[in-house]
C-alpha cells in the first residue's frame, strides 16, 4: 500500500513543460548540445542560420484544456466554468516557454588527426512563464463566502513566476575516448524583464462571531517581486503605438548585458558501457540572477480581524470618540489592503532541468556491394527511455518518455516519442531531421494524437531550426 | 525565402487543428458569488440607560462613513444588497432603532427602522432585513454617510432605569452583496 502511494505520487507529479525529449540525444542535431553539453558530435563545426537555427514554443495547463472551457457542444458555458473552477488543483499549473537562438556556432579542435573536443556557444533568447492555479482565490471570486463559512481561504496559492531574458553561452565537450564524452556550459544571463510571487503566505477565513454574525479574520504575507517593468510602465509616450515601440527598443537594449545580470552551468556526459548501449545525464540552467536594477517589490502584509463596527453610545468610557473609532477602522484596513513598494535587491534561481537515458543501438547499414555490413559503426536504430525534470516552486515536476531513432536515408532521420507526464499519458512526438548537402532543417512537435484538435490537447510544443553543418572528412 | 516558410509552418501547425470549440462563449460568462460581511453590532446593559425619570426618550446616536458602494465594481456588479439586523432585548422598554443613509451632499437617499418590543425583563429577538434593489440600489450606492440613533421610549409604567437595573439590548447585523458578473453592460 505504501508503495503504491509513492508510485500514485510519483505519477502525480509528473508533468514538464520545457521538455524537449525529442531533441534529446539527436545528435544529427547541433541544439542537441545545449539540452546536453557532453552529447557526442561529428561534425567539423557548425553555424545557426542567426534567428533561425532554433525556434522553440511550447505551451501547456496541466488538468484543463481549451476544449474543456470552450467546446462547442450545447453545454452551458457557465456549467463549464464551474467544471474547471472546482476540479483543478492548486497544484495544477500553467506554462508557456518560448526561445529562439539569435546567434549559434561551434567547431571541433584537438589532435590534428581526430579533433577530440567542440567549441560551442550561442545567444539565445527565452520567454518562462509558471503560475499555478490559484484555486482558493478563484473559488473565493467565483462562490463568494457565504457558503463557505469557517473556510480557511489559504492566499498562497497564489504562485507564479515570469521572465524574459537572453542567455550567452560557451560551452566546451570532450570526446575522452571511445566510451565517455563530457561537457560543461558556462552561461551569462541577462534578465530583461522578471517577476516572482512564489513566497505568499497567510489566509482569508470568515468564521462565526463571538459579537456578531461573522468574525472576518485576515492574515495577510504576499510578495510580488519585479526587476525591468516599472521603468516601463513610466516610460514618457504619445500614445499606446509610441510606447510599445519605445518598450521593445528598451529590451533590445537589455539583451547584451544591458538587463540584470546572472551565471549558470551546464553539465552533462555520454557514456557506452558496451558498444552498442549508451547512458547519457544532463543538467541545465544550474544559476541565479541577481536584481540590483530596476527592482520594484510590492507586498501585502498584516493582521486583521474584523468582527463589525461597535457604535459608541452610550460612551464605553474609553476615551475614544465616535470620530477617532471609526478612523482606527478605516485606517487599519487601508494598512492592511495597501501595497507597500519597496526596492529590495533580489536573487531569482533558475528552473534547473534534469535529463537522462539509457538506450540501445541496432541495425548495420547493409551494403548491397558486398553483401556484408557496412562497419563505419553507424547504427540505423537507436531505443531508449528518458526522463526529464524540472524544479519548479513548489516540487518538481516529471516525465518519461521512450523513443526510438531511425536513420532513414543517409539525409533524413527520425525519432520518435512516446511521454507521459503532468499533462497527458499519450503524448506522442516525431521530429526529422535532414541534411541536404550541408544545410541541416529540423521540425519536432508534440501531442500528435490530439494533433487533429489541438484545443483537447493540454500541451503542445514545436521546434525547428537551419543549420550549417560541415561534417568531419572520413578517413 | 526562409522568413516566409517559417510564419507559414507556424500557422499551419498552430491555427489549422483547432476544431469544434467556439471562444465567443466566453461572452456569456456570468458568475454570481454572493458576499457576507458582519455590520454594526453592540451589546448594552440597562444601566447605560440610566434615567431617573422613567418617562425620558434617551436618545444615543452615531455617524459612520461609507465609501465602500461608491467603487466602481459595485456600480458594474452589484445585484442586490440584504441588511439583516437581529436585536435582542431584554430590557422593559420600547426601543426604535433607526437608520439613515445621506449621499455626498447631506441628502436623505433612504431611511428604516426597527421596532424593538419588550417582555418584562425576558429576552426577545427582533429581526428586520432590509432589502436593496433597483431604485433602492441605487440609492444605497449613492450613500456616502450612514446615521444609527438608537431610541428608548418612556416606561407605560413609570420606572425609571438606574445602575442597578437588569436586562439588556444586543445587536447582531450583517450585509449580504449579491453580484453579478458578466460581459454585458
Amino acid at each position: 500500500m505504501k508503495k503504491l502511494g509513492f508510485i500514485l505520487l510519483f505519477f502525480s507529479c509528473l508533468a514538464s513543460a520545457q521538455n524537449k525529449q525529442l531533441l534529446y540525444g539527436f545528435t544529427d542535431i547541433p541544439q542537441s548540445l545545449l539540452l546536453n553539453p557532453g552529447a557526442e558530435v561529428d561534425y567539423k563545426w557548425h553555424a545557426g542560420v542567426p534567428l533561425l537555427s532554433h525556434i522553440h514554443v511550447s505551451a501547456g495547463a496541466s488538468g484543463v484544456t481549451a476544449y474543456d472551457l470552450f467546446a462547442d457542444n450545447g453545454v452551458n458555458f457557465n456549467d463549464k466554468l464551474r467544471r474547471v473552477v472546482f476540479n483543478l488543483d492548486r497544484n495544477d499549473y500553467f506554462t508557456v516557454n518560448q526561445q529562439l537562438e539569435i546567434l549559434s556556432g561551434g567547431y571541433a579542435y584537438g589532435n590534428s588527426y581526430e579533433p577530440n573536443k567542440y567549441l560551442s556557444f550561442g545567444l539565445y533568447q527565452e520567454l518562462d512563464l509558471h503560475f499555478y492555479y490559484p484555486r482558493d482565490y478563484a473559488i473565493l471570486a467565483y462562490e463568494g463566502n457565504q457558503s463557505n463559512i469557517g473556510r480557511r481561504f489559504d492566499v498562497g496559492d497564489l504562485e507564479g513566476k515570469g521572465e524574459l531574458l537572453s542567455v550567452l553561452h560557451v560551452g566546451l565537450t570532450t570526446k575522452v575516448n571511445e566510451k565517455w564524452t563530457y561537457g560543461f556550459r558556462g552561461k551569462i544571463y541577462s534578465s530583461l524583464l522578471n517577476f516572482k510571487s512564489t513566497n505568499n503566505r497567510g489566509s482569508f477565513t470568515t468564521a462565526e462571531g463571538t459579537n456578531n454574525f461573522y468574525n472576518h479574520i485576515f492574515d495577510l504575507d504576499l510578495e510580488f517581486q519585479t526587476s525591468g517593468y516599472a521603468s516601463l510602465i513610466d516610460l514618457e509616450n504619445d500614445g499606446q503605438n509610441d510606447w510599445n515601440r519605445k518598450a521593445v527598443k528598451e529590451l533590445r537594449r537589455r539583451v547584451l548585458f544591458g538587463g540584470n545580470l546572472g551565471l549558470g552551468v551546464d553539465f552533462g556526459f555520454t557514456y557506452h558501457p558496451q558498444e552498442q548501449w549508451t547512458v547519457t545525464g544532463s543538467i541545465q540552467d544550474l544559476g541565479f540572477i541577481y536584481h540590483t536594477k530596476d527592482v520594484e517589490t510590492y507586498t501585502l502584509k498584516g493582521q486583521y480581524e474584523f468582527e463589525g463596527i461597535n457604535p459608541l453610545f452610550p460612551n464605553d468610557g474609553s476615551g475614544q470618540t465616535a470620530d477617532e473609532y471609526w478612523q482606527e477602522i478605516t485606517d487599519t484596513f487601508e494598512d492592511l489592503f495597501e501595497l507597500d513598494t519597496i526596492s529590495n535587491n533580489y536573487i531569482s534561481w533558475r528552473s534547473p532541468k534534469i535529463n537522462g537515458s539509457v538506450s540501445y543501438r541496432y541495425g548495420k547499414k547493409s551494403s548491397k556491394e558486398c553483401n556484408c555490413k557496412a562497419d563505419d559503426g553507424d547504427y540505423l536504430n537507436e531505443a531508449g527511455l528518458q526522463l526529464f525534470a524540472i524544479g519548479r516552486s513548489r516540487r518538481p515536476q516529471l516525465s518519461l518518455s521512450a523513443f526510438y531513432y531511425r536513420r532513414l536515408f543517409n539525409f533524413l532521420s527520425g525519432k520518435v516519442t512516446y511521454t507521459v507526464d503532468g499533462f497527458s499519458r499519450t503524448n506522442v512526438g516525431v521530429g526529422l531531421s535532414t541534411h541536404i548537402g550541408n544545410i541541416n532543417f529540423y521540425i519536432m512537435a508534440d501531442n500528435l494524437l490530439e494533433y487533429q484538435n489541438l484545443a483537447k490537447s493540454n500541451y503542445a510544443s514545436l521546434q525547428l531550426g537551419f543549420n550549417y553543418i560541415f561534417p568531419m572528412e572520413k578517413n | 525565402m526562409l522568413q516566409k516558410i517559417v510564419p507559414i509552418l507556424l500557422v499551419f501547425l498552430f491555427a489549422s487543428c483547432v476544431e469544434d470549440v467556439d471562444f465567443d462563449q466566453a461572452q456569456d460568462i456570468a458568475v454570481s458569488p454572493i458576499v457576507e460581511s458582519s455590520l454594526i453590532f453592540f451589546d448594552f446593559p440597562a444601566s447605560q440607560f440610566s434615567e431617573p425619570t422613567g418617562t425620558a426618550i434617551v436618545v444615543e446616536s452615531d455617524e459612520l462613513e461609507l465609501d465602500l458602494f461608491g467603487d466602481q465594481f459595485f456600480r458594474d456588479n452589484l445585484t442586490r444588497c440584504e441588511f439583516f439586523f437581529e436585536v435582542t432585548n431584554s430590557i422593559d422598554r420600547n426601543f426604535r432603532a433607526d437608520i439613515i443613509m445621506y449621499d455626498e451632499n447631506d441628502q436623505i437617499t433612504h431611511a428604516f427602522f426597527i421596532d424593538v418590543t419588550p417582555d418584562g425583563n425576558n429576552e426577545v429577538i427582533t429581526t428586520h432585513t432590509e432589502v436593496f434593489e433597483d431604485a433602492l440600489l441605487d440609492q444605497l450606492l449613492n450613500t456616502k454617510r450612514l446615521e444609527f440613533i438608537l431610541s428608548m421610549f418612556p416606561s407605560t409604567t413609570g420606572i425609571p432605569l438606574n445602575e442597578n437595573s437588569i436586562g439588556n439590548i444586543k445587536m447582531r447585523s450583517k450585509a449580504t452583496l449579491f453580484f453579478l458578473i458578466d460581459t454585458n453592460e
